[in-house]
């Protein structure tokens, strides 16, 4: 089994949010998380907020968009109104950028479903701020305010965080380059009727925390492949049944995908169905034949990745030479024997340090 | 020497006051050729120096005296009843091989084989 290592370790960092998008997504965040703690006009609760979604969770591919943090509010006794709550938060943010001096950066308010949303016209880039109760303490079930519903609905997404590090953790660190991964395939195979990111997340989440996809001694080709496998052959079903599958939110148990449309599925199980073919078979090739595994890979992820550089060839072959290779007459070093001059395989062998 | 003359005819035999081999590696087709000089004499273990290009001073896995550390003394990796042809030559080819990747590798890997350290040491630049 063809395992390129080395051009999945560059992919993975070429995915990566770039740092200067890391700053913006560090820096703004922490001026509002400011500016509403000292807020006299909406009150905040211990510990005031905290970051959450993707960025927190460190499963962010590209450009950062957007980062999400949780405003806990102060009540006594009745909860509430959701609206209310809502408006109250939106109005004490339309004096963010005189407050913070932001000059130039202009500021743009959504009121969302369930949060508010500060864009930031100059840096490309927003907030959604979710005003949130905290019943039994902030390690417990929150809850958000629901402007649609008319409620307060429950929500855990700092349990989720703690849950997703725990199993990442327990996969070897793996669960989180491959989140990343298969987000960034959705973003490169669907172009439109995308699946959420959050989604993405819950099924990685899931398949592998139920031991579907197991991830001990495994490459990332191979654990992204397995994990596309997972999901064709639990959702495959539902392409005869009709209908849309399930996502239970990891922590709460809910269905994240509740408005998953049938065609959006659909589109999503044919793309799913292709890079799985892409992928076994460039797992099945072996290491002469590098050239058609990167080009099957590159139909997986894009052209622009799992490119060939002289660097990253040389360390991939360095990768594979860890357990043994041959050397030729003029001191080349290869995995397979040469072909053109005579060769030796050296026995097994350790590298050793300074004996001083 | 019947042995290294068929493996790797580029190495030659320099007898005299310090007895030593002299030839070039080239461990990848896109790599610098490097010189070589293996001392082997009775008694005490093979040792090997880069003579050029001048290796970069944090380089890993070599000892005191500049030569490289190409096995494990304490597991008897290497004994006197092997060929030189069959074993230092073409773990020194593999050293430079990993140096080469080890010196372009943004986070400094050392992706050879390697054996466990008794102490700490500075292995990366």
């Amino acid at each position: 089994m063809l395992a390129l290592s080395e051009y999945f370790n560059e992919f993975l960092s070429n995915i990566e949010p770039p740092e200067h998008r890391m700053a913006v997504a560090k820096e703004i965040p922490d001026d509002v998380r400011r500016y509403l703690k000292d807020s006299e006009t909406f009150e905040t609760a211990e510990p005031h907020s905290r970051l959450t979604g993707s960025y927190k969770r460190h499963t962010a591919v590209h450009n950062i968009k957007d980062v999400d943090f949780l405003v806990f509010v102060s009540y006594e006794g009745e909860k509430p109104e959701p609206a209310a709550l809502l408006k109250s938060l939106r109005a004490t943010l339309d004096d963010l950028p005189e407050a913070l001096g932001y000059g130039g950066r202009a500021q743009t308010l959504y009121g969302q479903r369930r949060s508010v949303r500060v864009e930031f016209d100059y840096e490309d880039f927003h907030l959604d701020v979710v005003p949130a109760l905290i019943p039994n303490g902030i390690d417990e079930v929150l809850l958000v305010p629901d402007r649609e519903w008319g409620k307060w609905v429950d929500s855990h997404p700092l349990g989720y965080g703690k849950a997703l590090s725990e199993l990442n953790i327990a996969s070897g660190k793996k669960v989180v380059p491959l989140v990343k991964i298969f987000k960034h395939w959705r973003t490169f195979q669907m172009q439109r009727n995308r699946p959420k990111s959050y989604w993405l997340e819950c099924l990685v989440f899931r398949h592998v925390d139920r031991g579907w996809v197991t991830t001990d001694g495994k490459s990332y080709a191979e654990l992204f492949t397995d994990v596309l496998r997972s999901i064709r052959e639990r959702f495959q079903d539902k392409i005869s049944e009709g209908g849309v599958p399930k996502i239970p939110d990891p922590v709460l148990g809910h269905n994240v995908a509740f408005n998953w449309e049938r065609t959006a599925f659909e589109s999503f199980m044919r793309r799913l169905e292709e890079s799985i073919g892409w992928a076994e078979r460039a797992l099945e090739k072996n290491r002469e034949q590098l050239d058609e595994a990167i080009e099957l890979w590159q139909k997986v992820f894009g052209e622009e990745y799992f490119t060939d550089s002289p660097t990253l060839r040389k360390r991939q072959k360095a990768a594979w030479l860890s357990s043994g290779g041959w050397i030729s007459s003029s001191g080349i070093v290869s995995v397979g024997k040469p072909k053109q001059e005579k060769g030796v395989k050296p026995p097994k062998h350790r590298f050793y340090g300074d004996e001083g | 020497m019947a042995r290294m003359r068929q493996l790797f005819p580029w190495f030659v035999y320099k007898a005299g006051k310090n007895p030593a081999w002299y030839g070039t590696l080239r461990p990848d087709p896109g790599s610098f050729e490097y010189r070589l000089k293996l001392e082997y004499r009775p008694g005490q273990p093979p040792k090997v120096w880069v003579l050029s290009p001048v290796v970069h001073p944090g380089a890993p896995h070599r000892y005191q005296d500049r030569s490289l550390c190409l096995y494990y003394p304490r597991y008897g990796e290497w004994h006197p009843g092997m060929f030189l042809a069959e074993t230092i030559v073409p773990w020194a080819a593999e050293w430079l091989f990993f140096y080469e990747v080890w010196l372009e590798d943004p986070e400094g890997r050392w992706f050879g084989p390697e054996a466990p350290h008794d102490k700490k040491k500075e292995r990366y630049r």
